[in-house]
């Protein structure tokens, strides 16, 4: 059962456990990914990875890098 | 030759067809592995395609073939995932292409007698099963496997004078290298390399060679071809 209609605050959770993140973060839809100290090649691989888990969508890392805010990253499951 | 359509696979079959071989290539995309065929020099080329992870596939590969004085295994797929979110999804592709398709494959031929005496085997595995990048394990531990393998395929073929080694490359500018570039980026890593980057035909100089008598005494080795990279200290 794949979570297309996830809330923004859903979707937070969702990217924040994606990242795994290590010291924690207040996180919103307006964060802007620059701000955030753990945002590497690695946390964007997970994010990769969650959407093909959670949203059965496969987005690249050319899509994340078009992204300034985690709404940004919501918005690219469409 | 399997994965004779494209990088490695396809720079292989070119240089062995120039040297002289008789090639049967393999590959999953019908169209480029056909092109790739008439493209190679002299005469009696085969191409068979089909995915060599269907057991059907690989036995009519097999049914296909006389007796092969030398076979490579190059067909791969490459696909990144930390441990942490690794599915079984991911373990069994990744498995499927890369361990469980080329150790079936040697048994089919070994069952069938396909290899003639003295044949040269050899595999393609990757230098990530010894330098360990990042998101790489089950791709790493995939290739790590056939390595281990391979050695045993070596010691008890021995007797019928069949060799079995490996080649480990690096970064390679192949499709494959093309396909990870929406989620890393292969032109950094491969900067990480002393030399700079490899290209498909390097590595098919070391596996001609690897074919060829001039390697007579060398069985259950892996050669890595990495540009220096495994061993980075700057």
């Amino acid at each position: 059962m794949k979570a297309a209609m996830d809330t923004l605050e859903q979707f937070v959770e969702k990217f924040k456990n994606a990242v795994d993140f290590q010291d924690e973060v207040q996180l919103t839809g307006d964060t802007n990914l620059k701000t955030l100290a753990e945002w590497d090649s690695l946390a964007a691989l997970g994010v990769i990875i969650m959407f093909d888990m959670e949203y059965d969508k496969a987005i690249a890392g050319k899509d994340l890098a078009g992204c300034q805010l985690v709404s940004d990253v919501y918005k690219l499951i469409g | 030759m399997t994965g004779a359509s494209s990088g490695i696979g396809e720079a292989t079959a070119r240089l062995c067809a120039d040297m002289g071989a008789r090639i049967v290539a393999c590959g999953r995309n019908t169209a480029r592995l056909e092109q790739v065929v008439a493209g190679l020099t002299g005469e009696g080329h085969q191409a068979v395609s089909g995915d060599l992870t269907d057991p059907a596939a690989r036995q009519s590969l097999v049914d296909s073939v006389v007796a092969l004085d030398g076979c490579v295994f190059s067909a791969g797929a490459a696909a990144l995932a930390p441990i942490r979110l690794v599915s079984q999804r991911h373990l069994d592709t990744i498995f499927a292409v890369n361990y469980d398709a080329p150790v079936l494959l040697t048994q089919a031929l070994l069952a069938r007698r396909k290899l003639a005496q003295g044949a040269s085997l050899v595999y393609v595995t990757a230098v990530a099963e010894h330098v360990a990048p990042n998101a790489t394990g089950i791709y790493s531990g995939a290739k790590a496997a056939l390595t281990a393998t391979v050695r045993t395929i070596a010691v008890e073929q021995a007797k019928n004078g069949v060799r079995a080694n490996c080649v480990s490359p690096g970064y390679v500018a192949t499709p494959m290298l093309d396909g990870l570039q929406g989620v890393m980026s292969p032109n950094e890593k491969a900067g990480l390399a002393p030399l700079g980057i490899i290209e498909p035909g390097d590595v098919a100089a070391s596996i001609a060679w690897l074919l060829a008598p001039a390697s007579r005494w060398v069985s259950r080795t892996s050669l890595v071809i990495d540009s220096g990279l495994s061993l980075h200290v700057r």
